[in-house]
């Protein structure tokens, strides 16, 4: 799953379409938006908004295999407009601490140093892109992944030869947007890849299911059950193990699922 | 090789760094105050970095070189070990750097005169005694060799020094800077060895046992004193079967004479550094049967761990005296 934040809706248009997103909701200033592989928040422009619709986005949905993607404009001094870079680094005026995304593949596009600013810029900086979300976006969404699955994806919309003068021409922005889609998309996938998702085999959450019903297990003895769970699952998802459900009690059940997990484990280390 | 160099302020403008700098133009770099800034945060995911790691060219400050705890040594008067490098270019899945840093990227201390500068006080310190240096505690020595230079610029400290001894602690077979060169008697190159078994399934992109023993082979024969480290024994089902045919097979292949040392020791962790490594490889057998924890410490359960440590070290002692044999227990 993808979380995209954007500050405008002329640069979320492009990805609504893309991805056959549909309105599903707003909190204060935030518009939300879903489809089956991605969902978007419209922030509204800055830091803080980023910043509240990010959190908006993740509380709402508890997604903990999602990459997080800000897209949106920025300027710079000297790549030509319609450009994508990548954050490598991000800064704010306002706040000493700095986030440093890292990547666990190549990334299509160049890294840059993005510094996000309360106000637009032409006071463009070498090696700087100028934006006004990235800090909000990044500083929020690392409550809901790490520094490898959130990244700022930004378009350069002016640079020192061309600097941003108001007001914006949005469909522009949304056809610079457009341009890129693809190799975000398939950028997102590749990341997206890297994540591992295991579900319980159909036999292991039957047994799952039987034994929370048979059994009254303490907080603890629940945990652990859950885990040995998982643990049988990797080593041996088929395998029937309903005889464990004859243990007189958890304490035994627990045995029985560790002898198991020995058992395979010792055949499967190497 | 890396598509990203963090460069940390204070060696921006070391010779070493200049030297990485134009070794890899194509890498971004990115500059940082302090590496802690990129290697330290917590919301970071180590096995994601090791699909693509940075280079991290920093300064360490502080502590370069620190003694061993007391029961970790060679038969020397002391012991020490430093790191001019954290993480490692293979991926062991038992290796205790995935659990004990946040950042998978390789953090290159490039202030090498101070580590030597350090390693010649603890030397002047000691007169007279025997002082063991061990590198390679938190990187392979050898594995990124090429890049760090970190042979050429050791070494040549030791050939100086017959008081003291350095280890090369490896599984690389990338030994040509020490082959081109005359052998050292004082600096040990010990090779991490493993059944094919257990090297297959567990240590990811390190060079196959084969090579390793060709380039142990290789270093004997050019003279350079060699250490087996059988460490660490993993067990699984035939396990005691299949290391003692492996340790046949090693010590009817490495010459006699030029074995330095071996030592001997079960797969064991810290706690809190066996849990993170489980979080980040749930599904990894290794980490899930026939342990116990003790101590603060996870290890193999007591009879399992007696088995292994006891009949593997019966077969090491049937080709090594008991003073070359060290065994971890
Ligand atoms: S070679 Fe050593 S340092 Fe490198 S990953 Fe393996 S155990 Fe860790």
């Amino acid at each position: 799953m993808i979380h995209f934040a954007t500050a405008l809706h002329c640069e979320a248009n492009p990805v609504i379409h893309f991805y056959g997103m549909k309105p599903c909701g707003q909190l204060g200033k935030a518009r939300f938006f879903k489809g089956e592989t991605a969902r978007l928040v419209v922030t509204g422009v800055g830091s803080i908004a980023s910043a509240i619709g990010v959190t908006s986005l993740g509380e709402r949905y508890s997604e903990p295999n999602a990459l997080w993607l800000n897209l949106g404009i920025c300027g710079h001094p000297s790549l030509y407009i319609g450009d994508a870079l990548i954050a490598s680094s991000i800064r704010s005026e306002a706040a000493k601490e700095r986030f440093f995304p890292q990547f666990p593949i190549a990334t299509p596009w160049r890294g840059q140093e993005v510094r996000t600013l309360a106000s637009p810029s032409s006071q463009y900086q070498p090696g700087v892109a100028f934006d006004m979300e990235a800090y909000g976006f990044y500083s929020a969404a690392l409550a809901f992944t790490t520094v490898e699955y959130a990244h700022c994806i930004k378009i350069v919309s002016d640079n020192e030869a061309q600097p941003a003068n108001a007001p914006l021409d949005k469909s522009l922005i949304s056809d610079h947007i457009e341009t890129h889609i693809q190799s975000i998309d398939t950028f997102a996938g590749q990341i997206l890849d890297t994540l591992g998702t295991t579900e319980f085999s159909e036999s292991l959450a039957a047994l799952q299911k039987r034994a929370l019903s048979k059994f009254r297990f303490a907080e603890t003895q629940r945990h652990q059950f859950t885990e040995r769970l998982r643990k049988l699952n990797a080593l041996e998802p088929e395998t029937e193990f309903d005889t464990t459900l004859q243990a007189p009690d958890t304490k035994a059940l627990l045995n029985a699922l560790q002898v198991q997990i020995d058992q395979l484990a010792s055949t499967q280390v190497c | 090789m890396f598509d990203r160099i963090y460069i940390e302020e204070a060696v921006r403008d070391l010779p070493m760094t200049r030297k990485l700098i134009e070794r890899f133009p194509k890498a971004e770099q990115i500059a940082c105050e302090r590496y802690g800034e990129v290697f330290n945060p917590k919301r970071q995911n180590f096995r994601a970095q090791k699909r693509n790691p940075a280079l991290i060219l920093a300064e360490k400050k502080g502590n370069r070189v620190l003694p061993t705890p007391p029961d970790y040594g060679l038969g020397a008067d002391h012991h020490f070990y430093f790191s001019h490098m954290l993480n490692c270019l293979y991926d062991c899945r038992y290796c205790f750097l995935q659990g004990m840093y946040q950042s998978a990227n390789y953090l290159l201390f490039v202030n090498f005169d101070d580590f030597i500068e350090d390693i010649r006080s603890e030397i002047d310190a000691h007169p007279g005694e025997r002082c063991f240096f061990f590198s390679g505690y938190d990187c392979d020595s050898l594995a990124m060799d090429s890049v760090t230079g970190f042979v050429d610029r050791f070494l040549p400290l030791f050939s100086d020094l017959p008081t003291a001894s350095l280890e090369l602690r490896t599984k690389s077979v990338n030994t040509a800077s020490l082959l081109k060169r005359e052998p050292i008697e004082n600096v040990v190159t010990a090779f991490s060895l493993n059944p094919e078994p257990v090297a297959e399934a567990l240590e990811h992109k390190a060079p196959s046992v084969d090579a390793r023993l060709a380039a142990i082979n290789k270093l004997a024969s050019a003279g350079w004193k060699i250490g087996l480290r059988f460490d660490p024994l993993i067990y699984f089902k035939d396990a005691v079967d299949v290391y003692q045919d492996f340790i046949d097979r090693v010590f009817n292949t490495v010459p006699m004479d030029a074995v330095h040392s071996v030592t001997l020791g079960a797969f064991r962790s810290p706690k809190t550094i066996f849990k993170k490594m489980e979080s980040l490889y749930p599904e990894e057998p290794l980490f899930m049967g026939n342990l116990q924890l003790q101590g603060g410490m996870i290890s193999y359960a007591g009879a399992i761990e007696d088995e292994l440590i006891g009949t593997i070290s019966d077969r090491i002692l049937g080709f090594v005296n008991r003073d070359r044999f060290f065994p971890c227990q």
